[in-house]
């Protein structure tokens, strides 16, 4: 016997779920422009496939990321994903071993207990391979209802699990979670009151079985509890593609278009969409959303911002409010691309709009043989006196060097690229780019973290590109600056532009500690200062709240200076903290005098 | 009927008509400054809008007001103290107490610290100076720039620190706009010569004369009106500012040399009143002045019926409506105590 009417609601669901997500990929892969095309098919024979399946077995099954987030999210995610991913595998193994062919129809694994009932071995005896079998898959069930178990438990103890918020679901979401948590509990009554009635199961269905046939009619119960098991799973498939669920294919086609596509993929419409599909909604960015903790628009972290774009909703304030502070993105367990994929919906939002007359103010440079190019850029011009220290710093150390725009601030284009308005950001990168390129200079410097951030990104320079950090460190390594040591209490904001992880962040860390003359610890901030060109709304309440809590983060006393390293920060936070706030250049300049 | 003790805090305008007031009658006053002078901003200006009448006069008038037997208590801060039920007990820095029946806050306002509009460059450039440092100038009878030179061009700029959200200052000033218009004025009788602009956003020319005086700078005085705020400064090699800004009634922007910056600064709650408003818990607003009960009526009291609020300590306020803050406050303390009323 190997067929019974109740498979069908699974395999209807499978089938269905087949379906549908075959077209998702094949549609991801159809808007693919012709040269990622070939790319792709040009990289599935390369290093890069072993590479991504790497990547799909440590961040799909064990769930590394989320591990380092917190062991208890870890486990439970790790619980389900490689609990039941183990569950088919040796399912389908075991399978194998009573059909004796090479091809079982797809249910025939999963209600195995139905169709074959072994009573020849009795649980924990591993001499046999039918044995342990049964011993493998009764611990693969208990360890994704272990999983269940964690799962039932965060809603209510999410602080537990390192999260201090949790996404909360829509209608569809719930029933899909629902039926996914009914699959585990029903296969193992299913297979408990199976054992029950024929014998066989493994140490846990078989000790459940006979418990339960002691007291409930289990010859009656286990046929509907096959049907229920089977229709659980047929309405998590049929539901998979339109919830969360759908990051289960989508992350593994995403890791996949990530190694395959080359560095181009993660401008594609493509990518986006695939990203967009590849959130589990697991809630970790919530905590590191400045907007959603501090300020007054839950919505705005990415889980729920992405709800809303694959419902088809691009909601103007949620898209247009986030700080693009990148903290959520170096947060994410799946290494979803969070800050372009939001620049992406704002350039669907100004799409409609009309070209704006975005007029370049060219630098006049005459090529002029000069080592560095300096760009101070336009919020430094803010800053006089950072342009003042940094003008000193570049004559002290003899370098030849040209102010490029000394006549006034010129734009580097990012604010534009922030809004979403890309063709006019570039008008302003070819002006800019002719002129930096025209000073013949080894080395463009600049001080400011936006510019930094977009010549090191949008600018194909070719040119050493440093941020004054940098540069202070590398004189001062160089001895060609005397680097002063301070007695007051310091603390670091570092600007969010700079990027965490880069070199300048670094180097501005170094820096800092260099300044010290005692071993005292600098507390240091990387939470955006809330005055972010990110954020497209006005100038609010909520600029107040993200700084005051960034600022209160490393401070609370007026004696403390807090140093940065960008003038918008600079601006920012000066408005908003206590104490006074310097720019890594000012404190270095300002002790020499 | 036994002489009620009153202790009035800040020896400004409003604090100087309260104290004279009171003292006449009746009542035992003790006023208490942390200048050593009495007079507060009044003492640092040289003349007044609209009338552009003396200011030492004017602080002369209100000095003499005052009946020797106040007790002045000058040079001295309230650093602490306590407010009971009909009874003020304050700390001074000296360490000494004071006792009183009632208490009048007149601890009035600070120019708003130019620093934080580094993009302007005060502190920074030569030649950037606010307008309390103008009316010092006027005061010595000198105008000339850091170097001693005597300006050709002087730029005054409106509203900094005030209407300027970047700054976390929503609310107007509302005396910056005719001082700039008088100074202006000022500056065209001492250099004939010279160009002279203001830079403003719009020009609130709310009080008697006022708008009067704005006419007679265009017509009379040739003074260039440029509707746009200043978006940086930055300075030459000759110590000039240069300034970039935008002519919104034009639409284009502008850029221009001039030898002297000058920024009309507004108001902002005196680094005096924000302490005492912490120490006593008194209410402020979300501009961080005092708050009194009411903003039409019971505009000078406090939830404490014996504690009253007068002149720029509860908003910008100018000079006629401190004096008649002070006065009016006074009166209503004295009703209070010597129950009068109720």
């Amino acid at each position: 016997m190997t067929f019974d009417l109740f498979v069908l609601p699974f395999s209807i669901g499978l089938v269905y779920l087949l379906i549908v997500v075959v077209e998702r990929f094949r549609h991801w892969y159809v808007m693919l422009p012709p040269a990622i095309k070939k790319e792709l098919r040009h990289r599935i024979l390369c290093r890069s496939t072993v590479n991504a399946i790497w990547e799909i077995i440590r961040e799909g099954l064990l769930h590394k990321r989320l591990w380092q987030q917190n062991r208890l999210l870890g486990y439970m995610h790790m619980s389900f994903a490689l609990g039941w991913f183990l569950l088919i595998v040796m399912g389908n193994l075991e399978s194998r071993l009573y059909s004796q062919l090479h091809v079982n129809p797809p249910y025939y694994p999963i209600f195995l207990k139905f169709f074959v009932h072994d009573s020849h071995v009795l649980p924990f005896e591993l001499t046999t391979i039918p044995g342990f079998f049964r011993f493998i898959m009764d611990f693969l069930l208990l360890f994704v209802l272990s999983g269940l178990v964690l799962a039932l438990f965060k809603r209510s103890g999410s602080r537990w699990f390192g999260l201090h918020h949790t996404t909360k679901h829509n209608a569809v979401d719930r029933i899909a979670l629902t039926s996914l948590w009914l699959i585990f509990p029903l296969r193992l009554l299913a297979e408990s009151f199976t054992a029950g009635c024929f014998g066989g199961g493994g140490f846990l269905t078989n000790s459940l079985g006979r418990v339960l046939s002691a007291a409930l009619p289990a010859e009656h119960l286990y046929y509907p509890f096959w049907w229920a098991y089977s229709f659980s799973l047929g309405v998590f498939f049929i539901l998979l593609p339109y919830t969360r669920y759908m990051h289960i294919p989508a992350e593994i086609a995403y890791i996949l278009l990530k190694h395959w596509g080359g560095p181009k993929i993660t401008q594609t419409q493509s990518y986006y969409e695939c990203g967009m599909q590849a959130c589990s909604r697991c809630g970790v960015c919530l905590d590191y959303c400045q907007v959603a903790c501090n300020g007054n628009s839950p919505s705005t972290a990415p889980a729920y911002f992405i709800r809303e774009l694959r419902a088809g909703r691009a909601v103007k304030d949620i898209t247009e409010n986030c700080l693009l502070c990148g903290r959520c993105q170096d947060a994410c367990p799946v290494g979803i691309g969070l800050v372009n994929l939001r620049l992406w919906a704002r350039k669907q939002l100004t799409l409609q709009d009309r070209l704006l007359n975005c007029p370049a103010y060219p630098a006049t440079a005459a090529r002029t043989s000069v080592e560095v190019v300096w760009f101070a850029g336009c919020m430094t011009h803010l800053t006089p006196n950072t342009i003042k220290s940094v003008k000193q710093i570049l004559q002290n150390s003899g370098i030849k060097y040209q102010w490029l725009d000394a006549d006034g601030s010129i734009c580097c284009g990012r604010p534009m690229l922030m809004t979403g308005r890309e063709q006019e950001a570039m008008q302003l990168i070819e002006s800019n780019r002719k002129a930096i390129l025209d000073t013949g200079a080894r080395i463009l410097l600049t001080n400011c973290p936006i510019c930094y951030k977009m010549f090191r990104d949008n600018y194909q320079l070719n040119i050493e590109i440093v941020h004054h950090a940098d540069f202070i460190l590398h004189l001062a390594k160089a001895d060609k600056i005397k680097l002063p040591s301070l007695d007051q209490k310091l603390a670091l904001h570092i600007p969010c532009e700079l990027d965490r992880k880069s070199e300048a962040a670094t180097a501005l860390k170094t820096l800092v500690g260099r300044l010290k003359n005692n071993a005292q610890e600098i507390p240091m901030s990387e939470l955006c200062c809330g005055g972010s060109l990110g954020s497209l709304g006005e100038y609010n309440s909520d600029t107040k709240q993200l700084c005051e809590a960034a600022s209160k983060s490393i401070t609370q006393d007026a004696d403390v200076t807090t140093i940065t390293a960008c003038p918008l920060c600079k601006k920012t936070i000066d408005r908003h903290s206590k104490g006074p706030t310097k720019d890594i250049a000012e404190i270095v300049m300002e002790t020499e005098k | 009927m036994s002489s009620k003790r009153i202790i009035i805090v800040g020896a400004g305008p409003a604090g100087l008509a309260a104290a004279g007031v009171l003292a006449r009658l009746g009542a035992s006053v003790t006023l208490i400054d942390k200048d050593p002078d009495m007079g507060g901003h009044l003492s640092k200006w040289h003349q007044l809008f609209p009338d552009r009448s003396s200011a030492q006069i004017l602080l002369e008038q209100l000095v003499s007001e005052v009946p020797d037997e106040v007790s002045r208590i000058m040079g001295r801060e309230v650093i602490g103290g306590n407010v009971r039920t009909n009874q003020v007990d304050l700390k001074l820095d000296e360490g000494t107490w004071i006792t009183g029946d009632g208490l009048l806050l007149a601890t009035g306002f600070d120019l708003f610290d130019a620093h934080r509009k580094e993009e302007y460059g005060y502190g920074i450039y030569d030649n950037v100076y606010t307008q309390a440092e103008v009316e010092q100038m006027f005061e010595n009878g000198r105008i000339e720039n850091r170097s001693g030179k005597i300006p050709q061009s002087i730029a005054f700029l409106h509203c900094v620190g005030s209407r300027d959200q970047k700054v976390g200052v929503s609310y107007c000033s509302k005396v910056c706009c005719v001082t700039g218009v008088k100074q202006a004025i000022e500056m065209r009788e001492k250099l004939p010569d010279a160009i002279i602009y203001n830079f403003y956003m719009d020009l609130r020319m709310f009080g008697q004369g006022f708008e009067e005086l704005y006419h007679d700078a265009q017509e009379k005085y040739n003074i260039r009106f440029i509707r746009g705020r200043i978006s940086e400064a930055a300075e030459n090699q000759q110590g000039k500012v240069i300034i970039k800004a935008e002519d919104t009634l034009t639409a284009r922007p502008l850029k221009l040399t001039v030898d002297m910056l000058i920024l009309l600064c507004g108001m902002q709650p005196s680094k005096h009143t924000a302490n005492l408003a912490d120490t006593f818990g008194f209410t402020t607003g979300p501009d961080g002045f005092l708050k009194p009960l009411g903003p039409s009526q019971n505009t000078f009291r406090t939830r404490h019926p014996h504690v009253m609020l007068a002149g720029a300590c509860t908003g910008p306020a100018t000079l006629t409506e401190a004096i008649q803050a002070g006065r009016s406050a006074s009166l209503a303390l004295y009703e209070q105590l010597f129950n009068i009323i109720n």
